[in-house]
């Protein structure tokens, strides 16, 4: 049935992908309210983070639990060079991008030799180790006093400052992360992460070097995660290492899980669903958390694999493509806005 | 006549255990060659050392006159070796025409700025890559289950496409571990016939088989190893009536 439902959705990839794209644009003009619009901003920031864990994790199979500390890395960057060296946000955002990407593939050339569960542990304690030299490092982060009055960011001169701006901001870095992953799995180099993702042993044995693929996912997930940083950094203004911690990362991973591993349009539905979810049930105050694990628990349950972790756009789209063959093409002829 | 691979004096070690000792073998360019020997001969141990999954204690693999021993299993390939696996190692969770197209990837060239902004040389690269697939999935009659996922393939088609994902790496040498394992007569029968499709198209394979018929019909020299030692060489024939070979794998005589 979901098989169904979604060979129908990549039928009309395009005209729905539009549709969305409008009616996301339309959003910031017909809500007004700041407290919606902000949710709407942090959803953006969750969906670039899961996006590239998902990379990480589903595409390229490296479960990892560190993903905040990337995230921390790159608010921390945007945060000192706009406050203490006055930096404009072209500068600060990419900086934070290469910082992130920097300690990624620091990160990873001692440890992705390591397997599954070892490497789930380095991540894990990576992201601990962030947390402590964040908050011990006085000088540089001011501890647990955290930086303040971070300034709203500038593009040459272009200050981005209410809610509205920041919302496009937000849409804009989204849309750069989803045609970048896009385009790299599209290429040699996504099927040859793919192969590494069923079989090590395989993929080397075809000529991949897997250790450089690995490198390379974790350089390329890393940089998103310090671009989600450095907005999160400019757009609150305030950033302490509370923010960053194996709770942001587990918190992260659950949303992978629950759109699907390996499926990018499920990654947004898992950010989004689980940004709204806590934010919807705020008026039940103590029970929020309790519903909020009750509906991870149940969709584990009828769906391990999370809401689309079994579905493929591509190939579905690809045997839909055969099937006119199959009923002289009179199933794909009738649209549904144009049966009369 | 070119030398495709020369194996000189190998011996791997595990330990105190001796899985290969004092191994010599030549494969020459358009040939198919076969080694055969009782389980736990050194067969599959002999490929993961030519293939750079081992390294071995001693001696050296040359690939068309370049010493590769010790090599990364993906530089190895890059030289021109490509194999299949005793126990199929397909990319499961990708359709057939992917794992071919992913058997690619040693001859495409694009880096990762071109895939990040998708310049024309990656699209053509990648048309080029699929139309290629296509033609090699069309002489192998998988081409109507280009879009399945490799997993979902009945067993024989699995271990045809992993041979399929070893042509697309337009290797020098094509290593095949035990292509005909757990076939039924037909299934073995199809790959005898495809084995003979490689051999016309100008492939040299090495392949190591149980399935004595099987290697009889389509080897043109076989190599037999016993307790990791070369016990005999020689065409199908002369194999067949060497006394040791005859020992090795009915037993010895009793009188």
């Amino acid at each position: 049935m979901l098989e169904g439902f979604c060979t129908k959705l990549q039928r009309h990839h395009a005209a729905i992908t539009g549709a969305v794209l409008v009616i996301t644009c339309l959003i910031p003009f017909c809500v007004t309210s700041t407290y919606v619009l902000r949710i709407c901003v942090v959803a953006q920031m969750n969906i670039i983070l899961v996006l590239s864990l998902n990379m990480m994790t589903g595409l390229l199979g490296q479960m990892s639990f560190g993903h905040a500390a990337f995230f921390g890395i790159g608010a921390y960057t945007a945060a000192i060079l706009s406050t203490k060296l006055n930096m404009p946000a072209q500068v600060t955002f990419p900086a934070a991008m290469v910082v992130a990407g920097l300690f990624g593939i620091l990160l990873g050339l001692p440890t992705l030799k390591l397997k599954g569960y070892y490497f789930v542990i380095v991540t894990m304690v990576f992201c601990e180790i962030m947390r402590i030299v964040e908050l011990n490092w006085m000088e540089v982060t001011r501890g647990p006093l955290g930086i303040m009055t971070i300034p709203k960011p500038g593009f040459f001169g272009l200050r981005i400052s209410t809610q509205r701006e920041f919302y496009f901001l937000a849409l804009a870095l989204v849309i750069l992360t989803v045609i970048v992953i896009r385009n790299i799995m599209n290429s040699r180099i996504g099927y040859a992460i793919l192969a590494v993702r069923d079989d090590e042993v395989a993929a080397e044995s075809m000529g991949i070097n897997i250790f450089r693929y690995k490198i390379l996912v974790f350089a390329v997930a890393s940089c998103f995660a310090g671009l989600a940083g450095a907005l999160y950094a400019q757009y609150t203004g305030y950033i302490d290492p509370t923010s960053f911690t194996n709770n942001k990362s587990n918190e992260l991973l659950v949303m992978v899980i629950f759109g699907g591993l390996g499926n990018l349009v499920g990654s947004f539905i898992g950010a989004i669903t689980l940004s709204v979810i806590p934010e919807l049930l705020r008026g039940l105050a103590t029970y929020r958390q309790l519903i909020y694990g009750i509906i991870l628990v149940v969709l584990m349950m009828v769906k391990p694999d999370g809401l689309l972790g079994a579905v493929n756009f591509k190939y579905l789209g690809q045997r839909d493509k055969l099937k006119p063959l199959k009923d002289g093409g009179k199933k794909r002829g009738a649209i549904w806005w144009k049966k009369s | 006549m070119e030398k495709i691979l020369k194996v000189d004096h190998i011996t791997q070690k595990f330990g105190g255990l001796v899985a290969l000792e004092d191994v010599n073998m030549e494969v020459d360019s358009g040939e198919i060659v076969g080694v055969i020997g009782p389980n736990g001969a050194g067969k599959t141990t002999l490929f993961n050392c030519i293939t750079g999954i081992y390294k071995p204690t001693e001696g050296t693999v040359e690939l068309a006159g370049k010493d590769v021993t010790g090599w990364k299993p993906y530089q190895i390939t890059k030289q021109g070796f490509a194999r299949t696996f005793q126990n199929i190692r397909l990319f499961r969770k990708m359709t057939v025409l992917d794992n071919v197209i992913a058997g690619m990837h040693v001859h495409t060239k694009s880096n990762l700025l071109d895939s990040i902004f998708d310049t024309p040389r990656k699209r053509r690269e990648m048309t080029e890559c699929q139309e290629n697939a296509e033609k090699i999935l069309k002489i192998f009659d998988l081409y109507d289950q280009r879009y399945e996922m490799a997993g979902a393939l009945p067993y024989g088609k699995q271990r045809e496409l992993e041979i399929v994902r070893a042509m697309a790496a337009r290797p020098k040498l094509l290593l095949l571990d035990e292509p005909a394992a757990g076939m039924n007569e037909q299934e073995t029968q199809e790959l005898m016939h495809r084995v003979g499709q490689l051999k016309e198209m100008g492939y040299t394979v090495l392949l190591i088989e149980h399935d004595m018929k099987f290697v009889m019909n389509i080897c043109r020299r076989l190599y037999v190893l016993d307790n990791g030692r070369l016990i005999g060489k020689g065409t199908p024939q002369e194999v067949k009536k060497n006394p040791v070979v005859v020992e090795a794998y009915l037993g010895k005589d009793e009188t």
